[in-house]
């Protein structure tokens, strides 16, 4: 063995599982794309803390080990948000396993075959999402990517329940690319939800999501991954005129997580909501990165994120708001709370506004902190026990960011989930409301 | 009802009640009255059990039991009440949800059973009618942008629904206007009661108008300087705290 081979770079298994796998890898139109992006990556190669965007977030140390590309699997049923209805898609270990019949003016197709057969819709829309340049881990997904779902609502449908993504993790690597197409004028509502086994795994999943004129897609996700899974979402929305996009993400699975949205007003007039909450327990390290591009004027954009964390647990937030010089009447808000429940817990919080258009009205804000004890002995010079008291503050904590849930059965499911997260790690009772 | 003994208090590292002495019997309304910094929401935090008071001499008995040794829940529910001079606020707690959850706690402490929800209802909208407090008023968070006020009518609700033995109002007068004085006033004496006591904190001889105390109590340097009846206010009123605190020296 070469001295080389012994003091291998953390990349190179990515690098041989591209070559073994290239010739396997749907979509012959996309070698080139694939090998391009090959390269990116070979030339980058996994994030560096050194750069600023990965500061807090080691993936070199997780992503190094060897771990075999994941195997099309049959699911077990897995269903994190059974109680909301609509009709499911469900991937396993990143592989499209099958889907309900969807409603009239959906289209729901796997993203491998599309790749393979000749579904133009989905040739059209593929790569076409704005991104980051030179984003290492966006190019081994566009290297690697093997499969996911592809959703095209069609123009002026407006859909009455929501379409639920059931992701199911297993075992291995999986490269998942997702894709969601709402045409002008277009209504849904779409939820993902991510669990799994507690096996190895490393899910890479980069969803490219574009909002047609005057359309709405609420989106929202549970990533409830395994104990011992990486967790990377990559998310990458393109806005168009007078339309909404309405994100809302739960995080309480994966050893290492992080939830990347990439959000640009490609029209004006629109609006964005991205919100959500982390509830970290253990060691495990969870990472929320936005990046919201007002690239046009009139735009508004919310950003609530709150989290517990507890144990040994780490979050990390950075949320990074750029006005362009043209983007005027911009309307930004963002807002970042953590509450630490454990004196090991911790949390890295970066908030950022990049203005560079006069005429906008932006404002950030970042708190974390402990419970308050005002708070605490207010509930107790009540007679309310100490546990319940730290509970129903806890709670109230939760409930502000969970009120940016509008629909209120989707609102209630995730709250269920929250609640027993609580009860479970942070030794809170449910509080009678 | 309420035995302190030479009681020493230390906050942070200073002392600040410092051999206090008061008896408070059934029935009775004792006031307390006092300098800025005398040390008059020491002793009424401390007989709430907030954590940071640091009791380093003395003792308190509450209805035969060591309050010093019950958490400020058992206080509670044992019939202890304290109006805060600052009450707190707390968002994403709703008022109406943190009354029944208060209320049901402390019966439940007490092996009563819990009020359901329309009892409970009926139970607050009529106590919040006699102190004008509206229904909008209570669907808020907890104090959130409460005037203050309103702040203090909602701690005399609190009271009029635990319906405490032994209640201890921190300046509630303070920051209330003439009407809301009265209502307030009225609150506390639609509750006295042989069974019942209070203490009530002020700086004005105004409120002791309206409540007419069996006692008034000077408070200085954290020890009681003087004690009388409730013409001890009026005297207070004219000559000011100077002359007492020296004649105390
Ligand atoms: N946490 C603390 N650390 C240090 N000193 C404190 C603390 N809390 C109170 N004190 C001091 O103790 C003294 C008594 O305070 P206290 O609040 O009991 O006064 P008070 O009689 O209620 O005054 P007021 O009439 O202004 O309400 C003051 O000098 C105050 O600064
Ligand atoms: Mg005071």
């Amino acid at each position: 063995m070469s001295p080389k081979e012994l003091n291998r770079a953390p990349e190179q298994s990515w690098l041989d599982a591209f070559d073994a796998a290239a010739n396997d890898l749907p979509g012959e139109w996309l070698a080139d794309t694939r090998r391009d992006a090959i390269n990116v990556f070979r030339e980058k190669g996994l994030p560096q803390r050194r750069l600023e965007d990965w500061k807090y977030t080691d993936l070199r140390r997780v992503l190094g080990s060897d771990l075999p590309l994941a195997v099309i699997a049959k699911g077990e049923g897995a269903d994190p948000l059974a109680a909301i209805k609509g009709p499911r898609i469900h991937l396993t270990n990143g592989f499209f396993e099958s889907a309900d019949a969807m409603p009239k003016g959906v289209e729901v197709v796997s993203l491998s075959q599309a790749l393979v057969g000749q579904v133009d819709w989905v040739r059209k829309a593929l790569g076409s999402a704005p991104r980051p340049e030179g984003h290492p881990m966006l190019a081994l997904n566009t290297a690697l990517m093997r499969d996911g779902a592809a959703i095209r609502i069609v123009k002026g449908t407006a859909l009455a329940e929501p379409i639920v993504i059931v992701h199911e993790g297993q075992a291995g690597r999986q490269l998942v690319r997702n894709l969601i197409v709402m045409e002008e004028g277009a209504e849904a509502t779409i939820i993902e939800a991510h669990s799994g086994s507690t096996d190895a795994q490393q899910v890479q999943q980069t969803s490219e999501i574009l909002v047609g004129d005057n359309a709405k897609l609420t989106h929202i996700r549970l990533q409830d991954a395994g104990a011992s899974s990486v967790h990377l979402a990559t998310d990458l929305v393109g806005i168009g005129r007078d339309a909404l996009y309405d994100g809302f993400i739960v995080t309480t699975g994966g050893e290492l997580a992080r939830q990347e949205s990439h959000i640009e007003f490609q029209g004006e007039g629109a609006e964005a909501r991205i919100s959500g909450t982390y509830l970290l327990s253990s060691k495990q390290h969870a990472d929320v990165t936005t990046r919201i591009n007002h690239a046009v004027p009139r735009c508004t954009s919310r950003e609530v994120f709150k989290g517990v964390i507890t144990d040994e647990a780490r979050g990390v937030f950075q949320g990074k708001i750029v006005v362009a010089k043209d983007a005027q009447k911009t309307d930004g808000h963002q807002l970042n709370k953590t509450l630490l429940l454990s004196p090991k817990a911790e949390i890295d919080t970066k908030p950022e506004l990049e203005i560079y258009a006069d005429d906008v009205k932006c404002s950030h804000g970042a708190t974390t902190g402990q419970i308050n004890e005002d708070h605490l002995f207010y509930l107790r010079a009540r007679g309310i026990d100490e546990a319940t008291a730290r509970g129903l503050l806890i709670h109230s904590f939760i409930s502000e960011v969970m009120a940016e849930v509008k629909d209120d059965a989707i609102r209630a499911a995730l709250e269920a989930h929250v609640t027993a997260w609580l009860a479970s790690h942070a030794g809170i009772r449910e509080v009678a409301a | 009802m309420l035995n302190i003994n030479d009681l020493h208090v230390r906050v942070d590292d200073k002392d600040i009640i410092n051999g206090l002495t008061l008896n408070i019997g059934a029935g009775e309304v004792h006031a307390i009255m006092g300098p800025n910094g005398s040390g008059k929401s020491t002793l009424s935090y401390t007989l709430a059990g907030r954590p940071g008071y640091e009791v380093t001499a003395g003792s308190v008995t509450y209805q035969d039991a060591d309050l010093l040794d019950l958490m400020p829940e058992e206080r509670v529910a044992k019939g202890m009440f304290l109006a805060l001079q600052y009450p707190v606020e707390i968002p994403g707690v709703t008022t109406m949800m943190f009354l029944r959850t208060a209320l049901n706690a402390q019966r439940g402490a007490r092996g009563e059973e819990e009020l359901n929800a329309a009892d409970f209802l009926r139970l607050v909208r009529t106590k919040a009618k006699e102190l004008d407090i509206s229904e909008d008023m209570l669907k808020r968070p907890l104090n959130v942008g409460f005037s203050g006020g309103e702040k203090k009518r909602a701690e005399v609700l609190q009271m009029s629904l635990f319906e405490p033995k032994m209640a201890i109002l921190d300046e509630t007068d303070s920051g209330l206007d003439i009407d809301a004085l009265k209502v307030v006033a009225q609150g506390v004496n639609r509750l006295r009661a042989a069974d019942r006591s209070f203490l009530i904190i002020t700086h004005y001889q105004r409120l002791l108008d309206h409540i007419v105390p069996d006692f008034v109590h000077i408070l200085a340097g954290g020890r009681i300087i003087k004690s009388g009846g409730k013409e001890l206010a009026l005297e207070l009123e004219a000559k000011g705290y100077d002359a007492f605190v020296k004649d105390a020296a």
